[in-house]
């Protein structure tokens, strides 16, 4: 579904992406995981079309066309259906949270599927029902993480790039967004994953691949690397 | 008395709205492209020069006002292609420049074209006439331009709070990035916004002109800045803030000349700018802005 070949990206004067290559099938939860730095929210501001790369490939195929990432505008990215929840949530505070939510929906032009999804997002996260109407910045953290969620599932993902989601939160929400990414996956969406709780990330993941200093240096199913020792002594807090 | 204190308010409401409507649009544009538009105030300019050759060529009042609204919208635009857009992304001081070049070629082009002579400009007779209401009364031109500006408003808080253009606008200003990645062309967006608030400019420039009945190509300079420091009285990058801002400030200026002795009036704008100073102080927000973010 979605294919990253060889991507080199520049910002300013750092090289922050050296020859990234990486693959994610459809249907699959993939998981990048990786230390503050390495590069991994460049990847997904790159795939959405908000950083454009010095060279390499990348292709996105969603119901058999295909669109290339590299030069795409990002309202087209987002037409096709490659959905970015953006780290820090990025809510939109002074609107109101049904009005983020119509925002996720903004390029869409089938109100009765709007309608519906709207609804399966407030059955989803109750607690969006309950706010509607108030500032979207007066909420909490994992009530504004929920939000940023929600507000994807508007766009009607074929694949959603999800940065960093349990980032700040209280570990009873981390658990929740976990649970619903889980769902997510269940119901068909393509999932790329980024996360420093990589422990989270590989339990969940089909696909993985770590990303060092700029470089995938490891790639492989999420069990096997969550068994690799290399993983294990970096990633997983080194417990043998 | 009472004819007089009348007579002041909806003199300072006329002249209140004249500001509002160059500050609402002041706002929007600092609001979605942080930049102080200095050239901004030369869309009253051209409103009012637009006017004039529009009755010239004998277009009938009502569809004038449409006219000058779509002048005021296509300069905008253009303002915003060519001078804003490659500007993106560059630091506020560079942009700051850029819209002091636009606004001193805006009026030197104005001045080599039109010369620096200025012109009668005359709403026709019946717009001129006063209205009687129980033993007080108003110049009617007053009280059109407080009503269409009222009118003007109220349709711009509807595009903006009530249908999806004015939602992307507002979240653009917010959060450029998060617009982005919504799907929304911010440049489009950011389009309508330099179109909506320099329509609102061009149509004071009309007012203006029927209410002071002379114009020149010059005189956008002093509603720019009034309108920079109604925004600021108001609370710069929120709309009703900049229209309170207006409003508040066109008051003023009348009621200081109305009220103190005849030999201060020559200083009606110091008292403007002191009491400007006066607000900053007290609330450096604005007033009409909650003072611990940046903005609403």
């Amino acid at each position: 579904m979605l294919e990253v070949r060889n991507l080199n990206v520049v910002r300013g004067a750092t090289h922050v992406l050296k020859d990234v290559s990486l693959t994610v099938r459809e249907g699959e939860l993939t998981a990048l995981i990786g230390a503050n730095g390495a590069g991994k929210s460049t990847t997904l501001l790159t795939l959405s079309g908000l950083l454009r790369p010095k060279s390499g490939e990348i292709r996105f195929t969603a119901d058999g066309s295909e669109l290339d990432l590299a030069r795409a505008s990002s309202e087209k990215i987002v037409r096709h259906g490659l959905i970015h929840c953006p780290e820090g949530r990025q809510i939109f505070q002074s609107l109101t949270v049904a009005e983020n939510l119509e925002m996720g929906a903004y390029t869409r032009k089938d109100p009765g599927q709007v309608k519906k999804d709207m609804e399966r997002v407030l059955t989803l996260f109750p607690i969006l029902a309950e706010r509607s109407d108030i500032p979207a910045g007066s909420m909490s953290g994992g009530e504004q993480m929920m939000l940023a969620i929600g507000r994807a599932l508007l766009a009607k993902p074929k694949m959603l790039l999800l940065d960093e989601p349990s980032l700040g939160l209280a570990p009873q929400i981390v658990e929740t967004i976990f649970d619903v990414i889980e769902q997510l996956k269940e119901t068909g969406v393509t999932i790329l994953l980024i996360e420093q709780n990589a422990a989270m990330a590989l339990d969940i993941a089909d696909q993985a691949h770590v990303l060092e200093n700029g470089r995938i240096v490891l790639s492989g199913s999420g069990a096997e690397l969550a068994a690799n020792d290399r993983v294990r002594q970096s990633y997983l807090g080194g417990a043998a | 008395m009472t004819q007089y204190l009348f007579q002041q308010i909806i003199n300072g409401l006329a002249l209140g709205s004249l500001y509002a409507l160059v500050a609402i649009g002041f706002s929007m544009i600092y609001g979605i492209v942080r930049l102080i538009n200095f050239a901004h105030g030369d869309l009253v300019m051209i409103g009012s020069f637009s006017t004039l050759a529009l009755v010239a060529a004998g277009i009938p009042w009502p569809l004038i006002l449409l006219f000058v609204l779509a002048v005021g919208a296509m300069a905008g635009m253009m303002i915003e292609t060519v001078v804003f857009r490659p500007m993106r992304g560059s630091s506020q001081v560079t942009g700051f420049i850029a819209t002091l070049a636009v606004s001193i070629a805006i009026q030197n082009s104005a001045l080599m074209v039109l010369t620096g002579q200025p012109r009668n400009f005359l709403f026709p007779a019946y717009m001129r006439q006063r209205l009687e209401l129980g033993g007080v009364s108003a110049s009617l031109t007053d009280i059109i331009i407080i009503v269409l500006t009222l009118l003007l408003i109220a349709g711009l808080f509807l595009i903006v709070y009530r249908t999806r253009l004015g939602t992307a606008m507002r979240a653009t200003a917010e959060n450029l990035t998060a617009a982005r990645l919504m799907g929304v062309a911010v440049n489009r967006t950011i389009l309508a916004a330099f179109a909506i608030g320099s329509a609102l400019a061009a149509v004071s420039g009309l007012f203006w002109g029927g209410k002071f009945g002379q114009i020149d190509p010059l005189l956008g300079f002093v509603p720019g800045l009034k309108a920079f420091v109604a925004c600021v009285i108001g609370g710069v990058g929120s709309i009703g803030g900049a229209m309170m801002g207006g409003y508040i400030l066109g008051l003023a200026e009348v009621l200081f000349v109305g009220l103190l002795p005849q030999e201060y009036s020559g200083y009606r704008d110091t008292f403007v700018f002191l009491l400007l100073i006066v607000i900053l102080l007290v609330r450096p927000s604005g007033l009409f802005v909650r003072q611990s973010g940046e903005r609403a």
